[in-house]
């Protein structure tokens, strides 16, 4: 088929006058880029058709003539352009063109292909020459378009298949019965949505066809060219035959719900549909897309995604449920915390150097005797109820702590428990702790004095109780080789944890005279005995190596060699580490602040 | 140095170490080192107390028919078998007993114990604070002990102001008065002292126990170089 360049209509390839407007056709019959009057050397000018004709009668007398080659000359009309005619000699082969080479070789592939050629080319350059080429290149262009849209909606259709529903009797889908089922209250307002549904499109689809599309069709149409067609305005056309598939369509009119809805949901298909309806009812789409529309949009998604909402939501809490039950019994599982790297760096390096200084300072700094302070109040009072003791006393001595802080403890006590040996004092060693009766060992070869043998007071809180209460030596509560309480003339507490302390101030405490208990600890329990002292429930007390090295002073005890240096370093570097938190706390806060200002 | 001191110190130095290496983190040679001291301190306490506790307070005495100590005895061995029918899935309602007796008689200790060994000569000395005899001294007025009674008294107060404060303010959203916030900081600042000395308590205990531990690794490299 060949263009008119008039009026863009297609035509016979051997018309020679388009049979809509009338324009002659001949100019058709050229080959792009030949100017008819300037010719070639020999050949002055090429007609198509006489091309087309010799290629024909090439084609007849191939077998006598293996290569011939057409002498075209110059033809004004096609009609003579048998005259001009003539077979070349073998001896012209040298000077034939390469264009015509390439001409005769695809010749002999296709029929008319030179013909088909010419005359596209040539209807394009011509109607780019008319006035309407504007037009021309915009229908062009809208044709185009709607047939890349009808094979992208012909893939979606191919893509969704759609399955028919399973129907109860009444012919009611199945997922609109669940949905009924769901929502009685929304039942009566489903009937009318599934007419919609199925309605819609269709009626907007004959609304068009019936209203829209013919008067679209009269605008978009030149006034010129429907004037020179009237046999394609009288033939039984593409737009009679949409009308009855329209017809046919049209099973539910709703005429207040479709045309709004595909007004809403199509806003950029309604300036399009009157152009390119021309093209559509060539193409044969317009039912197509009608049945697109009608599955593709409902008038009631709305509502319908509302329920599936519902459904889905009720699905999950059945699905929660049902792992609810299933995880009844069973253990939590590790809760997995994201760490950071990072803190995990800085906590090492602020360890490492805690260690390197401490070690540098063990290693290389010589040890001194720390500078003496004025003595605690409660260490005195300890060294005064210590120094009461007289030959022949008797002192139990509860060794409460564990090995962690055995190397503090040992060092606090041992030169106390040697003084009170030297004078003559008699201890009777008692603990509570499983781990008392091997660290017993060493503190008496720390003290250097004769080992012994440990009593066990088993049950914790209510042990101590029993053997406060214990009137009589006979109870099988309490270890046999502990005496009452109160024959003690000191209790001398060995402590690191505030609970053992507050058991045996609280337990036997009350059940005791004033002053009988002594109390050396570690230095984390320093704040915790204080108020116990104040309150005169406390004969007197020593927590952590500094106190206890007083005490030992004042009792006369020489102390083992306490690293104090060592001591002192690692309290600076946990000052310094304190003050370098607070500084950059303070920094991350006054960034915070101003980060919050600019937002406020 | 013999050669179980030389197996022993390095053992002691191998587990050191890995209990140092969690400085990097929570790794497989801490968690290894930890296990190894709750196994040994677990074993070692149970080995303990069937020595010092079961044989010789609930064999013994069942072992003397007839006497008041068999009789006795028969209470806690009760107790017991129905503590260990708790490992029976349908018997773990009869090991309820002996821990509501335990637990009960722990609670009620407890609260005894701390009315009368606490919260009684606490609230007593305070008020000792304020007497006569104490804030005279040779017939004049002692000024020091009077500003310490009543900055302890003051103390207490703040801090149970700051403990109801936060409790009330957790319930409701209500303004307190002006007065109220501020007795409330004064307590949040006791408050603050107090835990800041206890860590420094605690940060000396632990510093004390790594220096011991420091020292030794020393004595013990130089003794195993010295031969």
């Amino acid at each position: 088929m060949i263009l008119c360049p008039h009026c863009g209509k297609e035509n016979l390839p051997v018309a020679t006058r388009c049979v809509h407007c009338g324009e002659d056709l001949e100019d058709l019959f050229r080959i792009e880029g030949t100017d008819p009057d300037a010719g070639l050397p020999e050949e002055q000018d090429i007609s198509v058709s006489d091309l087309l004709q010799a290629f024909r009668q090439e084609d007849d007398s191939q077998a006598e003539k293996p290569r011939p080659v057409i002498s075209i000359g110059k033809t004004p009309e096609p009609a003579a352009s048998e005259e001009t005619q003539s077979v070349t000699p073998e001896g012209e082969d040298e000077q034939t063109p390469e264009w015509l080479a390439r001409i005769r070789k695809r010749a002999l592939q296709e029929e008319d292909a030179a013909g088909e050629l010419s005359r596209k080319i040539n209807a394009m350059e011509a109607s780019r020459a008319e006035e309407h080429q504007g037009r021309v290149d915009e229908e062009f262009a809208n044709w185009i378009a709607r047939i890349r849209e009808n094979a992208r909606r012909e893939n979606l259709l191919a893509a969704k298949p759609a399955e028919p529903s399973p129907e109860s009797e009444e012919g009611v889908p199945e997922w609109l019965r669940k949905v009924r089922e769901l929502q009685p209250q929304d039942a009566e307002q489903d009937q009318p949505s599934e007419e919609t549904i199925a309605g819609f499109s269709i009626e907007a689809s004959a609304q068009e066809a019936e209203q829209g599309d013919e008067p679209a069709l009269e605008q978009s149409e030149p006034a010129e060219a429907l004037a020179a067609n009237p046999q394609e305005e009288s033939e039984p056309g593409a737009v009679p035959e949409l009308e009855s598939e329209s017809a046919e369509l049209v099973l539910h009119p709703d005429e207040e719900a479709s045309p709004d809805a595909r007004a809403d949901e199509e806003p950029s298909e309604g300036p399009k549909t009157p152009e390119l309806e021309p093209v559509l009812e060539e193409l044969g789409l317009t039912a197509e897309v009608g049945a697109l529309d009608l599955e593709e949009k409902p008038s009631s998604s709305e509502e319908l995604s509302a329920d599936l909402l519902l459904l889905r939501k009720q699905k999950e809490n059945a699905q929660m449920l049902m792992t609810l039950i299933g995880e009844e019994g069973k253990g939590l599982p590790p809760a997995k915390t994201a760490r950071e790297a990072s803190k995990g760096w800085y906590r090492f390096i602020l360890g490492a150097f805690l260690l390197l200084v401490l070690a540098a300072v063990i290693v290389f700094v010589p040890e001194a005797r720390p500078i003496k302070f004025e003595n605690p109040t409660p260490a005195v009072a300890l060294k005064d109820a210590l120094n009461a003791l007289e030959s022949g006393d008797t002192v139990l001595v509860v060794q409460e702590y564990q090995a962690a802080t055995s190397a503090e403890m040992e060092q606090m006590s041992a030169p106390v428990l040697r003084a009170l040996e030297e004078r003559g004092v008699k201890l009777q060693f008692l603990t509570t702790h499983p781990n008392g009766l091997w660290l017993s060992a060493n503190l008496m070869d720390a003290a250097d004095i004769p080992a012994r043998e440990i009593s066990y007071l088993a049950g914790g809180r209510l042990g101590v109780l029993a053997a406060a209460l214990q009137l009589d030596e006979s109870s099988a509560a309490v270890p046999g080789a502990l005496e009452n309480l109160e024959n003690y003339t000191l209790i001398l507490l060995l402590e690191d944890s505030q609970a053992d302390i507050q058991n045996w101030i609280e337990q036997a405490g009350p059940w005791l005279k004033a002053g009988k208990l002594g109390i050396l600890a570690s230095s984390q329990n320093a704040a915790l005995l204080l108020p116990y002292y104040d309150a005169g429930q406390l004969a007197g007390y020593a927590a952590g190596t500094m106190e206890g090295r007083v005490l030992a002073d004042a009792l006369d005890a020489p102390t083992a060699g306490a690293p104090s240096r060592a001591y002192q370093a690692g309290l600076l570097v946990m000052i310094a580490v304190l003050l370098l938190g607070m500084i950059i706390k303070a920094e991350a806060d006054s960034n915070a602040r101003h980060q919050k200002e600019p937002e406020a | 140095m013999n050669p179980m001191d030389i197996v022993l110190g390095v053992i002691g130095i191998a587990l050191s170490v890995m209990i140092f290496s969690y400085l990097l983190g929570d790794n497989f040679f801490f968690r290894v080192a930890l296990y190894i001291l709750v196994g040994v301190s677990s074993g070692y306490a149970a080995a303990v107390l069937v020595l010092k506790v079961i044989i010789p307070r609930l064999i013994e005495p069942l072992r003397e028919s007839g006497t008041d100590a068999f009789w006795l005895g028969l209470v806690p061995l009760a107790l017991c078998l129905l503590l260990a029918l708790m490992l029976v899935p349908r018997t773990v309602k009869a090991g309820t007993l002996p821990l509501a007796f335990l637990a009960g008689t722990a609670a009620a200790i407890g609260v005894a114990g701390i009315s009368r060994g606490t919260l009684a000569p606490q609230l007593l000395a305070i008020v000792n604070r304020f007497s006569p005899d104490l804030l005279r001294e040779n017939a004049v007025a002692d000024w020091g002990g009077i500003v310490e009674a009543f900055f302890i008294l003051f103390g207490v107060i703040s801090v149970l102001f700051y403990f109801h404060h936060r409790l009330s303010r957790r319930s409701a959203d209500a303004q307190r008065p002006l007065l109220v916030e501020g007795i409330s900081g004064v307590g949040q600042v006791f408050l603050g002292i107090s835990f800041g000395m206890l860590f420094v308590g605690f940060y000396s205990a632990a510093l004390t126990a790594l220096i011991a531990r420091i020292v030794w690794l020393k004595e013990f490299i130089v003794a195993l170089l010295a031969g």
